[in-house]
């Protein structure tokens, strides 16, 4: 496969459906990144998320034969089998936090210890409000924010409608602010407002 | 028109996705009279800034040899893991098949024929025994050049049955016989 030009991702879920442990391998490569930072947003922790991610990769093996090129990007298409996973995970695993997982203080690049407290403080609290989301705001979030898909990209991944998507990432943006601003464990990261719709 | 009618478009401009030009301008001018929308405007300025520094907490990070080699392992494992259930199944429906070939045509105590084993298409065509019964749906198969013949024991009301079955280089099963 070395000495191919590269094959499109259709091409590749075509032959692991035909039993090409090389393609199944180059498909892992290309996409496991995005799907492992996907999972470790819903969840909120690195170590399930690894064990989604491997169980999405080997749910494509099985289904790879059932895929349909065209109808849906090969990304998106992991993604909606990752999410499934992340359903199931949630249901019967309780995750430890991205905080409290070796390696996450070390992702601070702040130089003044106060500020990288602080830094540190604020994104804690807003991985906790984002994991606390219902899972149907979280995905919107996850999905349109964090990754920054388009609407009808998210919509295709989550196998919904794009006024569905809008309307989901914006109630959960709204439950975001309002839950960082509640909680008080530490100064709210967001400007104070005051709604008044006329 | 109200606040309402803006909120969404608000959010969304405040979020970076580009408006059709004729929504950009309304929200634009609505966001420099109201100051309510402006607030929530600001709020989700923030809320954004604050997600891309989580977005950016988790790079993107290629997968090292480990992983693949790991995951690759999973895959041979699942390669091997529908030609076993074939093989049950295989197994599951040579009984079946040969039952009621049994009860169909007699069962006829005939001394087994040398040689490389003949396929029947059906069981009805299957009137020597040492004939071996192609299985529902073996002819839909890929063509097989070499198998093996394994010997397995089937149970039935009378005992016992020992079953010849046919299975592909491909760890299909193809055909069936009973042994006597």
């Amino acid at each position: 496969m070395a000495d191919e030009p590269r094959l499109s991702d259709d091409v590749l879920i075509a032959r692991i459906g035909s039993g090409d442990r090389e393609a199944f391998a180059e498909l892992y490569r290309r996409h496991k990144s995005v799907v492992s930072r996907f999972a470790a947003h819903m969840c909120g922790s690195r170590a399930t998320a690894e064990d989604i991610v491997h169980e999405a990769f080997v749910a494509v093996i099985e289904s790879a034969a059932r895929y349909r090129p065209g109808r849906t990007e090969a990304k998106l298409w992991l993604l909606g089998i990752a999410r499934n996973y992340v359903r199931r995970a949630r249901a019967i695993r309780r995750t430890t936090s991205l905080d409290e997982e070796p390696g996450a203080a070390a992702l601070a690049v702040e130089t003044d210890p106060l500020t990288d407290l602080e830094r540190q403080r604020n994104l804690a609290s807003l991985r906790r409000a984002i994991v606390a989301l219902p899972m149907r705001y979280r995905e919107a979030i996850v999905l349109c924010d964090l990754h920054e898909f388009s609407y009808a990209d998210a919509a295709t991944a989550l196998g919904c409608a794009v006024g569905t998507v809008r309307s989901r990432l914006h109630r959960g943006r709204a439950l975001l602010a309002r839950d960082l601003c509640i909680r008080q464990e530490h100064p709210c990261p967001l400007p104070a407002t005051t709604r008044t719709i006329s | 028109m109200n606040c309402r009618h803006f909120v969404p478009d608000v959010i969304d401009h405040a979020r970076g996705v580009l408006l059709e030009p004729s929504r950009q301008r309304a929200v634009a001018s609505h966001l420099l009279s109201c100051a309510s929308c402006a607030a929530l405007a600001e709020q989700h300025n923030a809320i954004s800034l604050a997600l891309r520094r989580v977005a950016s907490d988790i790079p993107e990070q290629s997968p090292d040899d480990l992983e693949v080699r790991r995951v690759l392992a999973a895959f041979d494992r699942r390669r091997v893991r529908p030609r076993r259930m074939s093989v049950g199944v295989g197994l599951s429906l040579a009984a079946s098949v040969l039952i009621v070939a049994g009860l169909s045509i007699g069962w006829k105590q005939d001394a087994p024929r040398s040689g490389a084993p003949a396929v029947a298409a059906t069981p009805a065509a299957a009137t020597d025994p040492s004939v071996f019964v192609a299985l529902p749906g073996a002819s839909a198969l890929p063509h097989f050049e070499r198998g093996e013949v394994i010997r397995v024991e089937v149970p039935s009301a009378g005992g016992a049955v020992q079953v010849d079955v046919l299975i592909g280089q491909d760890g299909l099963a193809r055909a069936a016989r009973l042994v006597q």
